[in-house]
């Protein structure tokens, strides 16, 4: 599902390399945790992985092909079949609940009743189908993650990335949202999970964990 | 020649009489008719051939004058061609003011909205699915611009030819006209306008940020 090789990332300014010499292979239906401290280059690795950023050197491949060669029409295609948490969320706060987790597929050119029996069947699962009509800046912290879980689920991606998607959360919400994202594990998708929490990663048995530090890579189960 | 139109002496004097307009008065101490007989002879338009032609109806025993409205055209046709260039350059000018215009206020419009773009852009909207709302949205403005402009220029032409005639018969509403076209270039240009300033003022799509 996803391939990194021998990929560095330098940004200008900035003396050290976020990554360097990265190399890395995730199978399809892998569980993996990214872990290290804050600046060791995780966001910057699964920002490679949704072709936000490009590497310096290195190649880095998603579901069989090479970013670094997308042209920019390919790039929404790869979007599609990724799917993105934030720790931030980034929801459209005045639209509702409904609208965000639509616009994942109204971008991929779905509309009509296929799209609204989607969008309710993953609010069912996200349990949020009671808030659908509500405008998104309005919900508590862990319900505005859970909405933007909907919406990186809501197309079936094959790759779920989690940057710190528990950071802004207390602890019961973010076992929920946890609780989402191993769902949409078991359910068949690659999910990679960003964490410096390290009571993540007991949730998921036999879960891969990778430990990034200072840009390298060091695997530690 | 396209036409030639005998002109009698009465029919002359009546004519310069309402040329003169108000000051018709100048005329009530004549005793005779003092204008000949004349004839006006019309060429197809773009006709070269009135000099020559002038030249032998000089020649001819029976004609006393040939008066030509040639040299006066001349001058005429110099100066609207002059007028002419001087408002294609000003239209040009413009032109890019509006495109300036319209491109800063959709990079405006795009900055107030760079979070939704932000979200757009992570979900796999394409390009134009982002640029086209904005495209439209100048476009829309522009063609609302174009008839308030055509609306107002209407207008001025109206007030404009409010006194119907001149002195010497001149009808000012000859000059000033506003061909239906006028309206339809208009929106034209706008909607040119409006899309290369929306497309220019898009850019580039944002990309979402990272924690770090």
């Amino acid at each position: 599902m996803v391939r990194l090789t021998r990929v560095s990332k330098f940004y200008p300014g900035r003396p050290s390399a976020a990554l360097l010499d990265v190399s890395l292979h995730l199978p399809p239906g892998q569980f993996v945790y990214l872990t290290g401290p804050s600046g060791a280059g995780k966001t910057t690795l699964l920002r490679l992985l949704f072709a936000a950023e490009s590497p310096s050197r290195g190649e880095v491949r998603v579901g069989g092909a090479d970013l670094g060669r997308l042209s920019s029409r390919q790039v929404p295609l790869l979007r599609r079949k990724v799917g993105v948490i934030f720790q931030d969320f980034k929801l459209i706060e005045r639209q509702s609940v409904f609208d965000n987790v639509a616009l994942t597929l109204r971008v991929a050119g779905q509309v009509g009743n296929g799209l609204a029996q989607r969008v309710g069947e993953v609010l069912e699962q996200v349990d949020l189908m009671d808030k659908a009509q509500v405008a998104a800046g309005t919900l508590s912290g862990g319900e505005q993650q859970r909405v933007a879980v909907a919406r990186a689920l809501v197309g079936r991606p094959p790759l779920l990335l989690a940057d710190e998607p528990t950071g802004n959360l207390d602890p019961q919400a973010a076992m929920e949202v946890m609780r989402l994202v191993v769902a949409a594990h078991a359910a068949g998708a690659t999910v990679v999970v960003a964490t410096h929490d390290p009571k993540l990663l007991t949730m998921v048995k036999g879960a891969r964990v990778i430990h990034l530090e200072a840009g390298r890579l060091r695997e530690t189960t | 020649m396209d036409q030639v139109r005998l002109v009698g002496r009465d029919e002359a004097l009546a004519r310069f009489r309402q040329q003169l307009g108000p000051h018709q008065g100048l005329l009530e101490g004549l005793e005779d008719n003092p204008l000949p007989n004349a004839l006006e002879v019309f060429l197809v338009p773009g006709s070269q051939e009135g000099p020559q032609l002038a030249e032998e109806l000089a020649k001819n025993p029976g004609v006393a004058q040939v008066v030509s409205s040639r040299p006066w055209l001349h001058r005429l046709e110099r100066s609207a061609a002059t007028l002419a260039a001087v408002a294609v350059a000003l239209g040009f000018l413009l032109f890019m003011g509006v495109v300036l215009l319209a491109a800063n206020t959709v990079r405006l419009a795009v900055y107030a909205r760079r979070e939704y773009l932000e979200v757009l852009d992570l979900v796999g909207a394409t390009a134009s699915y982002v640029r086209w709302p904005f495209v439209l949205e100048a476009v829309m403005q522009a063609l609302m611009a174009a008839g308030l402009a055509s609306l107002l220029v209407w207008g001025l032409l109206k007030v404009l030819e409010a006194p119907a005639e001149l002195p010497l018969g001149l009808d000012l509403s000859q000059l000033l006209g506003f061909p239906w076209q006028v309206p339809i270039a208009l929106a034209g240009l706008a909607v040119l306008a409006g899309v290369v300033g929306g497309l220019w003022g898009v850019g580039r799509v944002l990309r979402p940020q990272g924690a770090g």
